[in-house]
This record gives structure tokens, sequence and C-alpha cells, in this order.
């Protein structure tokens, strides 16, 4: 029986907010809109911001939406700005975290790095779980 | 010493390789350790040679949510993604103006390499337990587990860096953002 390859790449979605520049696998984004067209009516709404340690936007129709979808349902995002589609090598441009941030983040969906450019682009895993958008 | 603006380590790590060298023959060996002096604002640290890998001219640190104020965020060193920790912030000092010239200091501890932000470098030092003071430790509770000590060093003193203290101590992690 033949081996299905492995894949070598992954796409990743960037988003800013505040400060920080992140990163998601694309696969589960479902839907990318601005703020105030009405899509938390569908589902329910996390601000990234106020994960981030930040003060939530002072505009709201400032912000971006990005929905995820998972086996638990969707999730939409409250981000600053949505950035640029990337492909990343798994091999050369992808990182688990440093040990002593690996250890000690309280946001447990934070789950590596990669490169971009000269910038380092910080993953994390946005499927809905059903246990919620906690802490670690 | 200030540093060389181009190269901010070489040459104090050619100094560094060469006291290497002369730790492997036998008929040198002394009591002397070898550290590098670091300044934060106003004041001189010194770190154990031992653990030194490199000095930067600090690069571009990307910041990293929901961890302590003292991590600054990750670098990208030789294709390694490192965590940097800001020794001013940790050691609960004034952050002041920013030093135009900022260092880090890439350290490696139990196979863990770690960027450490420092204001500048001076120069490799040679201390023995006689140069150890009785002198109080400046820093509070929170730090001290990070210090060996202090030392007379050309007539003032200098604060010895605990570096496995400061990477295993609790206060590393306890003050969240």
């Amino acid at each position: 029986m033949e081996e299905s390859a492995l894949p070598t790449t992954l796409e990743i979605l960037t988003f800013r907010v505040g400060p920080f520049l992140l990163g998601t696998e694309t696969g589960p984004v479902t839907r990318l809109a601005r703020l105030s067209c009405g899509v938390g009516d569908c589902a329910p709404l996390v601000d990234l911001r106020r994960w981030c340690g930040l003060e939530p936007s002072a505009e709201e129709s400032r912000g971006h939406l990005l929905v995820v979808g998972g086996g638990a349902g969707q999730v939409g995002y409250v981000v600053d700005q949505v950035g640029e589609l990337i492909t990343v090598n798994l091999a050369q441009q992808l990182w688990p975290l440093p040990l002593l941030i690996e250890r000690h983040k309280r946001w447990r969906q934070l789950w590596g790095v990669c490169a971009w450019g000269d910038e380092l682009v910080l993953l994390v895993d946005l499927v809905p779980t059903g246990e919620g958008f906690s802490a670690s | 010493m200030p540093p060389d603006s181009t190269a901010p380590g070489e040459r104090i790590l050619e100094q560094v390789r060469r006291a290497r060298e002369q730790r492997l023959t036998p008929e040198t060996e002394s009591v002397h350790l070898q550290y590098l002096t670091v300044r934060l604002r106003d004041e001189w640290y010194a770190l154990r040679v031992d653990y030194l890998v490199e000095i930067l001219p600090a690069p571009r640190i990307t910041r990293v949510p929901s961890v302590p104020e003292h991590i600054l965020g990750v670098m990208n060193f030789r294709g390694e993604v490192l965590s940097v920790i800001d020794l001013k912030r940790f050691f609960a000092l004034p952050q002041g103006e920013p030093a135009p010239d900022r260092i880090v200091i890439v350290v490696e501890h139990g196979e863990v390499r770690t960027g450490l932000l420092v204001d500048g470098v001076g120069d490799l030092v040679a201390l023995s337990p006689d140069d150890l003071t009785e002198e109080p430790l400046v820093a509070g509770r929170a730090q001290r587990a990070s210090f060996e000590g202090v030392a007379r060093f050309k007539g003032g003193l200098v604060s010895l860096i605990n570096l496995e203290g400061l990477l295993q101590s609790e206060d590393m992690y306890a003050t969240a953002r």
C-alpha cells in the first residue's frame, strides 16, 4: 500500500493584536469579516486584545473578525488587523516555543513560532475545543 | 572599555576562547574564575563566562503575549528561536531611557540557550573567592537566588549573577503581564 507523503508546509494566516504579530493555521478559518458586520449574531466572540493583556479597542468598528470552526462549533476572534496568508516550510521556518516561554505562558493556545521574512510570527491554535478559550 | 559598535562581542569572545584553552592546561589552573562584566543603567554586574555563547547588538525582538513582563520576547539566533530576558526588569531596576546600543548576551545553560538584554558589556575579569565582600546585595528577596555575591572590582562593587539561580528562580515566572 502506498503511504501518503506527510505535508512539508503549513498555510498560516497572520494577524495583529496590539503590538503582537500572531498567526493561525488557515484550514479551520471559515470566515474573515469586519467586526461591524454582525457575525457575532451567529458565533460567540472572543476579544484577543483581552487575551493579550491589552485594553479593548476604543473603536469596535475598527476591529476585524476571524471566524474559526471545529468540532465544538464556531468562534469569532476579534483582532486588530488581518495580515497575509503565508506558507511556511515545516523543517526550516517553524519552531516550538522556547522552553522558558512554553513552561510559563498563561495562554495555552500559544504553541510555536515561525519565521516570515525577518519577523517572527507567534502561532496560536484557535480551533474551538468546547473547553473555552482559557489560560494554562 | 566600550565595545566595538560593529562587533560588540568579537574581542571578548576571543578572550573567552583563550581563557578556556588556558583552563585546559593544568599548570595554569587557579582559583580565579572568569567573568564578563555587563552594565545595567549605571551599575555593573558580572556573569560567568562558562555560560557565554555570543554577544550581539540587540536584534529585532518579537514580543510575546501572556508571559511575565521581564521576558521581553523571542529572537532568531542563527535559525534558532530563543527567549530574551530583560535583566533590568527582572532585577526591578528603573528602565530609564533605552540605551541606543543595547546588547544581547546569548547564554547556554542545561542545553537551553537564552538571550539576556543588557545596556552594555565591559571586560573579562578574573575573580577569586578572596574578591568577594560581605557587602549586602541591594536586590530584594525576589532576586537573591540570582546572585553569587558581590565582589570588589576597580574600586567599586560588582554583583555576580548566578545564571543557574536566575533561570530557575520562581521569580522568573512570578510577575505575569
